[in-house]
């Protein structure tokens, strides 16, 4: 044997193995259970986690006529995929929106698919879409989608399996309960001058296997977590400050060549499309309150929706220029509860068939 | 298939039960084979091939290299050998990386040359089952070893699922002897091994991607400058993340392996509690600096030819370790360091061949310390996306005039100071331990307690796995 490799023959510990070994499982199980009671304590409801996997499934049963939607976490919660199928007179409707993310990469990663040619439903969130590359909103969309190029037998199986697991025990909530994210609740105070990434809000969507997600009945019940959330959105959506070697002079333009930019990528994608046959929608769901009056000014309408619009020579559908939408209103301000994203559906696929309609 | 993974348990378990209700021993081993080969194909069915034609190849090549006289044959089948193994390597995972150097010496004298960018995918452990199944044809050229008879034996040793991916990389008399004879459920190695399972999965699940890559990405990750004592908790952290990483892929190797009765090589044995940095190469991957010390340093000359000869083997081995890694010029940075580090050594110890001084307790700490420190200094190459990545952090960290952006919070920075300081002092503790003799005859309540304790944190982790570091090489 060479004098380098040793093995572990020799170093088998003498131990009373036939006490640890049960005694540890069962442990293991109490655990389980102890974990399960603590979550169940606090709220928590068995729901599949929104991850990649599951994300790459969906995308992967994506069928050459089908109807998709892509989008931010809007497109994701207040759309009830029954209630549009039966308005859009179409079946199993794909939802492929993505919390705290732009859709461009997976519009560009449909465009791209020749072998589709059906109806993509696109949420835009201008605060989101019109973001440069190399940050979250654009990283998270771009990993899913390489997760779908790459997904993987084993990964398929580990997702069906997850979810088994996932249905029954409302500990594993992967955005909020693991030990990452609770070490991140620590109360310990920071140096000054930190730059610390957003805090995203708590858990409150639930989302089941065909990736319909509804936002919980505590955001509606309870009104300190429901502001906990609101509150957790203007610093969201409050775009960083520029780093100090950018010249206040020099902003207006790098906004502009920003938007510019991702128009003239949204109307690539477009024409891609368009040229086989697929159509594609822009919408802009609701959003309330402070929420909104951010939004209205950090990216206003004209020069962001209207341009797109115009630039890309896309439909679209602003909520707030139709009777049946305008009154809908997010409790959390940037969400429709999950009973009114069912009447939110009805109304919009209505509005969706007629446009739709009118694309050749 | 990961082993941090809900399909690789259930997949274990059903290989396990069936695996011992099996009788014949013969059938048992076809089992294993079928498992491995599930087991790799389970990532990217097509690749399985590749492994097969490895296999098939340098079953036939290692024994004609062994019985024939003829020294001529011998020597053209081993470069048979030779050339399709690091061909196929070189295609998958070279082959853009060359392509670019190319194109980049062809464009600087002038000539216009734009390549089309191969871009295969690299397959899952190629490197490692490569070295695997090279190893054994050089063995079998220096007839060192008796090549293997059996064919089942022989695709079995090269496929064998626990260490298949990310090594450890086995030599044919670590493991062909093993599969002579049947091998019975038992319980002291069902449960060490499980245990042991247990560790890697919390040095993996825990230590690396839960509390140490979270600092180590966001550092390495930034685009602009961070703040020096982020970019020294970064390296600290990427350094306990690389070997948590890695260490926990081997532990979790050898103790699945254990659980189906066969002993798997140590591949780690405390390497930040080295006292220098052929000390550091004797204990980090062991497996592949045991291969290329062997396969690579020797055959060159080793220390045979004189000084300069010794410095110029040191030089290229460490060189092609690096490479090893992956097609970057970062790898082959890295490599090259620590050749420096070793070629310095030597320099060194010749100086104070006689001296008692290195049997001083403060002398030894120093030495530690510095040996961590530069080897520290070598992954910033390693783990860095590029040469200007890695220049940034370098400058970052030696100069506090630059006043880079603060990025970590004090959770952050006490759990790379906890952690990393944990890892370095257990590390010194087991310097010249293992860990099975660290368990030998210590009380049930303190391994229930301690294997309780890991358990607990992995739950906790729940689960969501990253796929090892070492997959990419």
């Amino acid at each position: 044997m060479h004098s380098s490799t040793s093995n572990f023959e020799n170093n088998l510990p003498n131990a009373k193995w036939h006490i640890i070994l049960p005694l540890t499982i069962l442990i293991f199980f109490i655990t389980v259970g102890l974990f399960e009671v603590f979550a169940r304590s606090k709220g928590y409801k068995p729901t599949l986690n929104d991850e990649k996997f599951l994300w790459a499934k969906i995308r992967a049963s994506v069928q050459p006529n089908d109807t998709v939607i892509i989008g931010s976490s809007r497109a994701l919660f207040d759309l009830d995929l029954d209630e549009l199928e039966i308005a859009l007179n179409v079946k199993d409707i794909k939802q492929l929106a993505m919390t705290g993310s732009s859709p461009a990469p997976i519009l560009e990663n449909l465009a791209n698919d020749n072998n589709f040619k059906g109806t993509i439903i696109c949420g835009i969130v201008p605060g989101l879409f019109f973001t440069p590359d190399n940050i979250p909103p654009m990283n998270k969309p771009k990993e899913w989608v390489k997760t779908y190029l790459t997904f993987s037998p084993s990964e398929k199986t580990n997702l069906m399996l997850n979810h088994l697991l996932e249905s029954n025990l409302a500990y594993l909530k992967q955005d909020d309960l693991p030990l990452k994210e609770l070490l991140k609740q620590l109360p310990l105070p920071n140096r000054d001058q930190v730059i610390l990434p957003p805090k995203l809000p708590p858990y409150f969507f639930e989302i089941d296997k065909r990736r319909e997600a509804k936002m919980i009945q505590k955001v509606l019940d309870d009104q300190n977590f429901r502001e906990g959330i609101q509150n957790g959105w203007l610093p969201l959506f409050t775009p960083p400050p520029f780093p100090p070697f950018i010249k206040p002079e020099q902003i207006p333009d790098i906004i502009e060549k920003m938007i510019a930019s991702k128009i003239q990528f949204t109307k690539e994608c477009v024409d891609k499309l368009s040229s086989r046959g697929a159509k594609i929608i822009f919408v802009r769901f609701p959003s309330t309150d402070k929420l909104r009056d951010l939004e209205n000014k950090i990216t206003p309408r004209q020069p962001c929706w209207d341009r797109l619009l115009l630039e890309t020579g896309a439909k679209g559908i602003y909520w707030e220029d139709y009777e049946t939408l305008k009154h809908f209103t997010c409790p959390e301000w940037s969400h429709l509860s999950a009973e009114d994203s069912v009447k939110f559906s009805k109304e919009l696929g209505a509005i969706l068939k007629e446009k739709l309609e009118k694309i050749e | 298939m990961l082993f941090n993974s809900t399909t690789f348990i259930v997949f274990f378990l059903v290989i396990f039960a069936v695996y011992y209700l099996i009788p014949a021993w013969h059938w048992r081993k076809i089992l294993l084979l079928i498992a491995s080969y599930l087991f790799y194909a389970a990532w990217n069915p097509p690749f399985i091939l590749l492994l097969w034609l490895s296999t098939v190849l340098d079953y036939y090549l290692h024994r004609k290299i062994y019985y024939s006289d003829n020294q001529a044959r011998r020597k053209l089948l081993l470069l048979i050998s030779i050339v399709s193994n690091i061909g196929l390597l070189s295609v998958f995972k070279y082959g853009d990386f060359l392509l670019e150097n190319f194109q980049f010496i062809a464009n600087a004298l002038g000539a216009k040359f734009e390549p089309v960018k191969l871009g295969f995918i690299l397959p899952l452990g190629i490197s490692f089952y490569t070295f695997q199944t090279l190893s054994c044809v050089f063995e079998s050229y220096y007839r060192k070893q008796k090549p293997v008879e059996s064919s089942l034996d022989f695709a079995l040793y090269v496929a064998y699922f626990p260490q298949l991916v990310a090594g450890p990389i086995v030599r044919i008399e670590n493991l062909v002897p093993q599969f002579k004879e049947p091998k019975f459920l038992d319980l002291n190695k069902l449960s060490w091994g499980l245990f042991l399972f247990t560790i890697g999965l919390f040095q993996k699940m825990v230590l690396a991607d839960t509390l140490l890559a979270p600092i180590s990405d966001s550092i390495f990750n930034y685009e602009r400058l961070p703040n020096i004592l982020d970019s020294w908790l970064g390296v600290f952290a990427f350094s306990g993340q690389i070997f948590c990483d890695f260490a926990g892929y081997s532990t979790c190797a050898i103790g699945i392996s254990l659980c189906l009765g066969f002993h798997l090589p140590d591949n780690f044995k405390s390497p930040y509690a080295s006292l220098g940095f052929s000390d550091f190469w004797k204990r980090w991957h062991i497996t592949l600096s045991s291969w290329l010390r062997d396969f690579l340093y020797i055959p060159l000359g080793g220390n045979r030819n004189g000084l300069l000869h010794t410095l110029l083997n040191l030089m290229i081995t460490m060189l092609l370790g690096g490479l090893w890694h992956g097609a970057k010029w970062t790898f082959v940075i890295w490599g090259a360091l620590h050749g420096l580090y070793l070629i310095i050594e030597r320099g060194i110890k010749s100086i104070f061949k006689n001296s008692k001084l290195s049997e001083k307790l403060v002398v030894k700490l120093f030495i530690f310390f510095i040996t961590y420190f530069f080897v520290c200094l070598a992954w910033v190459f390693f783990r860095a996306q590029d040469f200007g990545s890695a220049c940034k952090i370098l400058s970052s960290m030696f100069n506090p005039s630059l006043n880079g952006d603060k990025l970590l919070t004090t959770t952050n920075i006490v759990v790379c100071i906890v952690t990393v300081g944990g890892l370095l002092l257990s590390q010194m503790f087991f310097r010249n331990k293992t860990l099975g003799s660290f368990y030998d005859k210590k009380p049930t309540s303190f391994i229930i307690l301690t294997w309780s304790i890991m358990l607990f944190f992995i739950l906790l982790t729940q689960g969501s796995g990253n796929a090892f570091i070492y997959f990419q090489f």
